[in-house]
């Protein structure tokens, strides 16, 4: 059981999670607000706010809240008069997808230049990645897009401006959201891989007389995994927030911009759906990433 | 020798450089080595004497940048080691040349079982049918090197075995091919002195069946002397003296060898407070000392039992009295140093600073009590601040007890403390980083002296430094016992370093006192079987005991007991 | 003088030169890091001083300028062109970079400030504080953040205020972690030990020793992080959450160049350039930052170092 920390404290973190949502919406006085359009009459508040038991006390309403939650039932939609859920789960796949690809792109790519910019500290590749990792990290993730639509899209017409389909759609979105990763990435594999060749027991390898490779990639590589699967994980919680606004850049059908559009269209039902659906995704990453963690190192197994 | 005849190995004219921050450092400066099948060559040197950097050189393991060969050749059976293509170098490594490192835990890869590891050796140079071969090969020399169990604890993984049975993996590693060279770099010096004689038992044993060549590189002298036919020492990158060790060490040469050889703490060369007989007021009294903690598992909390640390522990220190606790690592000694100096709470046990009990003091009381008992660290580097200038350092405890001397006087106070422990004014300013670790260790003495306590604890106080550096900071404490009345608990591993100094020893194992008595006594009469073992595991070889005072008769001595 | 280590250290017996001094010869040796600071040097004065003398060519409505792409000919302040309603680009960024900095500079030290003093109590103090809050910030940390500002900036409506607290909460896992390693590192050394057992009060320990190592660890971080808070913030006041009409940072502007893409880029382009900019100044100093307070890699600044 202690070895899933990690998950364990994703799943207070929902639970705290859902709590805020809960009394957020409370809080603010009127409910309505939240789920009708603004030009919405008093008259239409004050019938709603009854049809949905806003005006009971907060614990009852706490309470319907909790089974509603149970039941996956966030309420209907205003603006696609569907199940709020139902069109989370539709739009969560894609969002899935997309980042899961960046993601496998973005951590095989620092792995790759990571090593071979550790091999040489201070030499020219190794500089070349310093340089554009930290480029990387300081673009915005929008501006980055805007620029790759207007050369690609725009002027040189041959990706597609927005939307799903084949490869050509996946070129742009899938590399405005690795960049960042990636640099991020890259830098601490090369900096664990420098650490790890550098260390006593690879000396001990090269004095049995092992080869480079077999140095590199079956002594060093597995020691240098482990905090960067730290960073990963904690990445791809941030992954989201860089889908969020590619979604909304590429007109990408998934979660993130599901919910900017339920904000825009004021859908509080939409926007609750999602919340839940992106929080246990977040779950299910943390508990593979604690699994990782104790596979890839014994210490912690045996500790 | 007439007859042209190739050593086992040749280094000569090897000159090696790294280049660093403050410019170039000639780390080997032309060095002349031969070692001969069968023999052992002890390289005996202190720290940054070269010593490793040459053996690194033979393994092929030197980093290169920042390091570089600049001059010399290395030959192995005739062939220039130097000068071999890569492909045909690294053959060589693990078969016919191996390496044992010094501190196992860090030099095995944490994340592949032991067994594993060993078997790599037989894969790599394709010596195994296949894997399962490889495993039962290793498996045969995990036995041969004396670890119980091997079959089952082939699967387990570096940090599940102890400091001395890690070394021994590192020695089966070493042993798999049966190579023609041994390096051993400092092999016993990160175990317990215990555990030291049993390795280096086995390296002999191992040696005398296989007749491989066998380069010990080591600082300590006992150790030379147990296991060396030849010895070469280095200083500075180059090798002062060199020949048979007997020869080397009866009739020296160099002026460096003498001065190593009269580091040896030796039983004539004592420094006691002198006054035996006399019964002196106590100061300090601990009374069953006990310090338990709880080994709990998993977030449900059940505790899988109490670890003893410390069990009833008692001893009186009286004024002017050293006393001495001596013990191997998990013996306890260090958690007795953090309770007497109330840097953690008893379960239970009394200690009792002049009739007071130390655990009830509070507010100024307390205070009180830590201006008079002062403790030096056993880590020069870790014990100072590096952002705080020495006087600053030095000052310190004036600036925590306000009331032993006005502000204005501090920098005079500053200036005679290090006048006290021989260094100069002008290093008041400076930072701890630019001094050596034998420096650094007078200024935390500086810093302990200068709330004028009547108690320093000593925990591992010179155990981080080089031997002859030791000898001295020895000489110095003594001197200050003398001029300022103070009273010592010192606390160490090494028992030969204590007798010079302490009048009782108290030897602890495993958390309790197993001996404790007048030093002459405990040394001639040893009533306690582990004491016992832990003076045989010290012992200087009976033909070394015989050195006297390596020096002509006009060279400076210590002073002894009976001097003024 | 026997040498430390393996040729490594020999004894050296220069004093330091004065604080102000060092930092700028250290900062010398770093090109890159110059330019970067020089640049973050004139966007602090263009913040404070800049508004008063472009304020009007940054408001005003020009039908005539509409759209105009990057010239001479309008005189220096259309160099960058003008925007869909015919203002200054130049002038707009100038001004933008104002409420950009401000938000960014107000959520950056409110995080810091309470990061670190709840890191320097869970650090020093450990035990149940220290789990509680370092449980909380996990929460904290484990939901995106820019989620989570959406909903909060949604509900609670998005003002100036909303905006900075907001920012400021999802960063402060960020200094507290850091500050709490730290200060669990600092706490276990030698000396710190030492100065307890001289009786030196938990304040004086806390202040005299364990701050000391912290500090520049945490400016480090906050360099990093004010890049990040400018990044987040354009990217919620991108997506409509940020800052509102008429206000505006470069955030909105990248978006309201977003709809004239094929037809005047330059609306998007130097408003994100500008931000790109910004980060990546406080990322290059970042980096230098830590390569000077980590005293084994400093020597590369001092002196220069000679190969031979």
């Amino acid at each position: 059981m202690r070895f899933f920390k990690r998950s364990l404290f994703t799943l207070l973190s929902m639970a705290g999670l859902l709590l805020l949502v809960f009394f957020l919406s409370r809080m603010t006085g009127d409910p309505s607000y939240l789920f009708l359009p603004l030009d919405a009459s008093p008259a239409d508040r004050e019938a709603f706010s009854r049809l949905h038991g806003f005006d009971d006390p907060v614990y009852v309403q706490f309470g319907r809240y909790v089974v509603d939650l149970l039941h996956l039932d966030f309420g209907r939609s205003l603006s696609q008069q569907r199940s709020a859920m139902d069109i989370a789960l539709e739009a969560f796949p894609h969002t899935l997808k997309l980042v899961s690809m960046a993601l496998a792109i973005a951590f095989a790519g620092a792995i790759l230049c990571g090593s071979l910019a550790a091999r040489r500290p201070g030499g020219v590749f190794d500089r070349l990645i310093s340089v554009l990792s930290l480029t990387g990290a300081s673009t915005p993730d929008f501006w980055v897009a805007i620029i790759l639509v207007l050369i690609f899209a725009v002027s040189l017409g041959w990706l597609p401006t927005s939307g799903v389909g084949g490869p050509s759609y996946w070129v742009m979105p899938l590399f405005v959201l690795a960049l960042r990763p990636f640099g991020l990435l890259g830098q601490v594999v090369r900096g664990s891989m420098i650490g790890a060749l550098s260390s006593p027991y690879v000396k001990t390898a090269y004095a049995k007389g092992a080869s480079q490779a077999k140095i590199v990639f079956v002594h060093a590589l597995r020691n240098s995994m482990l905090p960067v699967i730290t960073v990963a994980g904690d990445l791809a919680a941030n992954l989201l927030n860089g889908a969020v606004i590619v979604e909304t850049m590429f007109g990408w059908p998934g979660i993130g911009r599901l919910m900017i559009d339920a904000i825009m269209q004021r859908d509080f039902a939409v926007i609750q759906a999602s919340i839940l659906v992106t929080a246990c995704a977040i779950l299910v990453l943390n508990i593979l990433l604690d699994i990782a963690y104790v596979v890839l190192d014994p210490r912690v197994r045996h500790a | 020798m007439t007859e042209p005849h190739t050593p086992l190995l040749a280094i000569e004219g090897l000159k090696v450089q790294f280049s660093g921050p403050r410019g170039v450092v000639r780390a080997v400066d032309g060095i002349n080595l031969t070692v001969e099948r069968g023999e052992t060559l002890a390289i005996l040197g202190e720290s940054g004497s070269g010593k490793s950097v040459s053996a690194s050189v033979v393994m092929n393991i030197l980093d290169m940048p920042p390091g570089r060969i600049t001059a010399g050749s290395v030959r192995f059976e005739g062939r220039d080691l130097l000068a071999m293509p890569p492909a045909e170098r690294r053959k060589i490594n693990g078969s016919e040349i191996a390496i044992i490192f010094q501190d196992p835990l860090a030099h095995l890869n944490p994340v592949y079982s032991v067994g594993w590891q060993i078997a790599e050796v037989f894969r790599i140079h394709g010596r195994a049918r296949d894997a399962a071969d490889a495993r039962e090969k290793a498996i045969a020399l995990m036995e041969r090197v004396g670890i119980t169990n091997a079959r089952s604890r082939a699967d387990q993984y570096p940090h599940q075995f102890s400091g001395g049975q890690r070394q021994r993996v590192m020695i089966a590693m070493a042993l798999a091919l049966s190579p023609k060279l041994i390096i051993a770099d400092e092999p016993t010096t990160a175990l317990d002195v215990t555990v030291q004689r049993q390795i280096l038992d086995l390296l002999k044993d191992l040696q005398r069946e296989m007749g491989m060549g066998l380069i010990l590189i080591t600082h300590d002298l006992a150790v030379a002397g147990l296991m060396a036919d030849r010895v070469a020492i280095i200083k500075d990158g180059t090798i002062v003296e060199s020949g048979g060790i007997r020869e080397a060490f009866t009739a020296p040469k160099a002026a460096y060898t003498r001065q190593l050889l009269e580091a040896i703490p030796h039983v004539e060369r004592t420094r006691r407070s002198g006054e035996e007989g006399e019964l002196r007021p106590p100061l300090l009294v601990a009374r069953d000392l006990t310090k338990e903690y709880q080994l709990s598992r998993g977030l449900v909390g059940s505790s899988a039992g109490t670890l003893r640390a410390v069990d009833r522990v008692g001893f009186t220190l009286r004024e002017k009295q050293t006393l001495g606790i001596v013990g191997e690592s998990g013996s306890g000694k260090s958690t007795v140093a953090r309770l007497l100096m109330r840097l953690t709470e008893p379960s239970s046990g009394s200690v009792h600073y002049r009739d007071r009990n130390l655990f009830l003091l509070r507010g100024a009381e307390l205070l009180a009590f830590r201006r008079d008992v002062q403790m030096v660290f056993q880590d020069p580097y870790g014990s100072l601040n590096p952002k705080m200038t020495v006087a600053e350092i030095i000052a310190e405890p004036l600036a925590i007890h306000r009331d032993i001397l006005p502000r204005a006087q501090w920098r005079d106070r500053v200036r005679e403390l290090l006048g006290l422990v021989g260094l100069k004014p002008e290093h008041a300013e400076r930072y701890p980083h630019q001094f050596s670790g034998g420096q650094r260790q007078r200024i935390a003495i500086a810093r302990a002296l200068a709330s004028e306590p009547r108690i320093i604890i000593c925990d591992e106080a010179v155990s981080a430094l080089d031997v002859s550096i030791q000898a001295q900071i020895i000489t110095l404490l003594a001197d200050l016992r003398d001029k300022l009345d103070l009273s010592y608990i010192f606390i160490t591993h090494d028992l030969p370093v204590v007798r010079s100094f302490a009048d009782e020893i108290m030897v602890m194992k495993a958390g309790a006192v197993v001996e404790h008595g007048r030093t002459d006594d405990l040394f001639l009469r040893p009533r306690d079987d582990y004491t016992r073992k832990l003076l045989s595991a010290g012992e200087i070889p009976a033909w070394m005991q015989r050195i006297e005072t390596v020096g002509h008769p006009g060279a400076p001595r210590a002073e002894t007991r009976n001097a003024p | 003088m026997t040498y430390l280590a393996e040729g490594t250290k020999t004894m050296d017996s220069s004093p330091r030169r004065s604080g102000l001094a060092t930092v700028l010869s250290l900062l010398w040796a770093d090109k890159f890091a110059t330019l970067a600071a020089l640049f973050l040097l004139l966007l602090t004065v263009t913040c404070l001083v800049g508004p008063s003398l472009v304020g009007d060519a940054a408001g005003g409505i020009n039908f005539a300028g509409r759209n105009a792409p990057p010239q001479f000919g309008k005189g220096f302040l259309y160099i960058l062109g003008g925007d869909n309603l015919g203002r200054s680009l130049l002038a707009r960024i100038i001004v933008g970079a104002q409420a950009t900095m401000g938000v960014a500079v107000t959520a950056v030290v409110t995080s810091l400030v309470i990061g670190a003093l709840l890191g320097l109590i869970a650090g020093y103090r450990g035990g149940l504080v220290s789990d509680v809050i370092m449980r909380l910030t996990d929460m904290i940390m484990s939901f995106p953040s820019l989620l989570t500002a959406l909903v909060v900036l949604y509900v609670l409506g998005p003002s100036v205020a909303n905006l900075v607290i907001v920012l400021a909460i999802t960063r402060i896992p960020v200094y507290l972690r850091t500050t709490r390693a730290e200060v669990m590192e600092a706490r276990s050394r030698v000396f710190v030990t030492a100065a307890i057992a001289m009786g030196a009060s938990p304040a004086r320990v806390l202040f005299r020793h364990i701050v000391p190592i912290v500090l520049p660890t945490l400016l480090t971080i906050a360099a990093v992080d004010f890049a990040a808070v400018i990044i987040t913030e354009s990217g919620l006041s991108f997506l409509g959450l940020g800052i509102q009409a008429p206000d505006f940072t470069w955030g909105s502007m990248v978006a309201t160049g977003r709809n004239y893409i094929a037809s005047a880029w330059w609306l998007s382009f130097w408003p994100g350039l500008a931000i790109t900019l910004t980060a990546l100044s406080l990322n290059i100093l970042a980096s230098w930052l830590r390569i000077v307070t980590d005293p084994q890699q400093r020597w590369r600044l001092e002196g220069g170092h000679r190969d031979d």
